[in-house]
């Protein structure tokens, strides 16, 4: 019966939230890595996830990203309790990941990369078997690149390991989008970039916001999600400890949350 | 007038960085083992009578095509992260299987599906131990090419079995001077060429080689990729036996040791890298002939058979530091 209401107001697509995290807990031998942490994701939101080391931040896009699932609590999709493991699953689901080391295969193009792990092919039978249809993955990375303002030179000869980390990182990022349905998550994505390179991604995030696609960001640097998100979850040893608009608070408040100088 | 060019220069950015790119470092890896491959087979014509001639280009690809064939499989295991030296006790256990069916009164047909059987089940537990356990694959193989050669020496009890004429076929000629054996090495070529390239498990073998834990969370099975490799690498060896068995009509538990080495060499002289997701089978194949090149050219200059070992040794060390400067050369660049 109880299920029954929760489905009715789920199906409100108005009111469900895109992402539901209802007191997710996960433990490590014994060690809290996530507590109780509930939030929403509704469409178009593009949120910041801050926190010090260890705060939980990882933990946390792994178990959106399916690398592992929750020790205690349930994630929802649109109002539905999902099982997001392995990462083909969350894939399944419409959950995207750019991950802080990227997840390119150095050796391959960016072409390539676009669809690693899902080759577009011909012919029946075993799926290892067919005949990769090249020109089609080629022209829809190109297009997709295109279509983002994307201008990576070679994009289509020359392996990802020659080019320059900005480059690598819009690559991957444009990939993430390229497939993601739901939402789009982003570990440090500026982490490793000079100064013209971050402003680069953030350009791009800031796009991808403009076309209405749901992000969640870690990231350590306060001005660059200021620049991009209109949320900021804040989490400080393994629980959330504020979760606001970023029009509503300052950095100094953020920094004061993600210390525990204020909680 | 300067004043201009001037602006102009400075208006370049990193004009450093374009033009000290130099040809050399454009080149894929394999095109220059290519021209050095060229180079050798001049030297050899101008050095060496008869050289070549249509009789001796036949005796080199002959003798190339076992390496070839072992190389093939070799390669897949290169490009996956891995590599496997028990090709080279594979080897002459298939041969010396072969041997004993045949002359048992087999059908040669069916005494070649028996030794891929017994390559398929070697290349499975190459698969169990490297693959799923995660033993570093250099013991692994060091050790199944112990078990492997052993075994190969007791079945034939240390001495050089003879294989009946009947069974010969894969080294009878099928067209002019080319036997079987290389017919099926060049539709073995072109078939890893085509999976290597175009088919989506080629395309996986690079991935888990090149990125390992970027294929495992785009849901490639990396245990059945790469146990494939391993599985065709071992077929692939033991085929490579049953052409040696074939072609000699004998078998004995030394026989094809040496491949190993020479399959490893060839593969990375064409462009694989020890550390996978790199190579191709063009590679490989001029890294064969090189090799094949090298050891009948200086056979025909009478040059005894232990220098050749050493050229051969130090022609791979000289391939890959270059392979290895080129590389950094273009990072630079």
């Amino acid at each position: 019966m109880q299920d029954d209401t929760i489905t009715t107001i789920a199906g409100d697509t108005t009111t469900t939230a895109l992402v539901r995290l209802d007191r997710v807990s996960k433990l490590f031998g014994g060690v809290h890595a996530l507590e109780d942490v509930s939030f929403e994701l509704s469409k178009g939101d593009v949120v910041g996830l801050v926190g010090d080391n260890g705060a939980g931040k990882s933990t946390l896009v792994k178990m959106l990203s399916g690398v592992f699932g929750p020790t205690s609590g349930s994630i929802l999709i649109e109002g539905e309790p999902q099982t997001l493991t392995p990462p083909a699953r969350a894939q399944k689901h419409g959950i995207e990941t750019v991950y802080q080391d990227l997840a390119l295969v150095s050796s391959f193009t960016v072409a390539e990369n676009f669809f690693v792990g899902r080759e577009r092919s011909w012919g029946r039978g075993p799926r290892l078997f067919q005949i990769m249809n090249r020109r089609s993955m080629t022209s829809t990375a190109a297009s997709a690149l295109e279509d983002l303002n994307i201008t990576i030179p070679h994009l289509k000869s020359r392996p990802v390991e020659r080019m320059s980390g900005g480059q690598r990182q819009m690559a991957a990022i444009a990939r993430g989008a390229f497939w993601s349905e739901r939402l789009l998550l982003l570990d440090e994505p500026t982490a490793a970039l000079g100064v013209r390179e971050s402003h680069e991604v953030l350009e791009l995030v800031r796009a991808l916001s403009a076309r209405g696609l749901t992000m969640l960001m870690v990231t350590h640097n306060l001005e660059h999600l200021w620049s991009v998100c209109n949320r900021v979850i804040v989490m400080r040893r393994g629980k959330k400890v504020a979760d606001l608009r970023s029009a509503d608070t300052t950095m100094d408040e953020v920094v004061a949350y993600i210390t525990g100088a204020k909680s | 007038m300067t004043n201009a060019q001037e602006q102009k220069t400075i208006g370049t950015p990193a004009p450093t960085s374009a033009p000290t790119r130099s040809f050399l470092a454009r080149l894929p890896a394999a095109a220059i083992v290519g021209i050095f491959l060229v180079i050798v087979i001049v030297l050899f014509s101008t050095s060496a009578s008869g050289f070549l001639t249509l009789n001796n280009v036949t005796t080199i690809i002959s003798a190339a095509s076992v390496i070839m064939i072992a190389a093939l499989g070799q390669l897949l295991v290169v490009i996956s992260g891995g590599f496997d030296l028990s090709v080279g006790g594979v080897i002459p256990l298939a041969a010396v299987l072969f041997s004993v069916l045949t002359t048992r009164g087999w059908p040669t047909a069916g005494a070649l599906f028996a030794c891929l059987l017994v390559g398929a089940v070697v290349g499975l537990i190459h698969t169990f131990f490297i693959v799923y356990l995660k033993v570093n694959p250099l013991i692994t193989t060091l050790a199944t090419l112990s078990v492997t050669g052993g075994i190969a020496f007791i079945a034939s009890n240390g001495q050089t079995l003879s294989v009946p004429a009947a069974a010969g076929i894969l080294g009878d000629q099928v067209v002019g001077t080319l036997p079987w054996h290389v017919l099926l090495m060049v539709l073995l070529v072109v078939l890893m060429h085509f999976v290597l390239q175009h088919s989506i498990l080629g395309r996986r073998i690079y991935m888990i080689g090149g990125n390992p834990e970027a294929a495992r969370i785009a849901g490639v099975r990396v245990i059945v990729i790469g146990g494939s490799a391993y599985v065709l690498s071992a077929v692939f060896a033991s085929f490579a036996g049953v052409v040696l068995a074939s072609q000699l009509l004998a078998a004995s538990g030394t026989m094809g040791s040496q491949i190993t080495l020479q399959s490893l060499a060839a593969v990375v002289l064409g462009g694989a890298a020890l550390t996978g997701g790199r190579g191709s089978v063009p590679g490989a194949v001029i890294g064969v002939l090189l090799l094949g090149v090298i050891a009948n050219g200086m056979t025909i200059l009478l040059i005894p058979s232990f220098y050749q070992q050493v050229v051969s040794g130090v022609v791979l060390l000289a391939a890959v530091t270059f392979s290895r400067l080129q590389e950094r050369a273009k990072r630079v660049a």
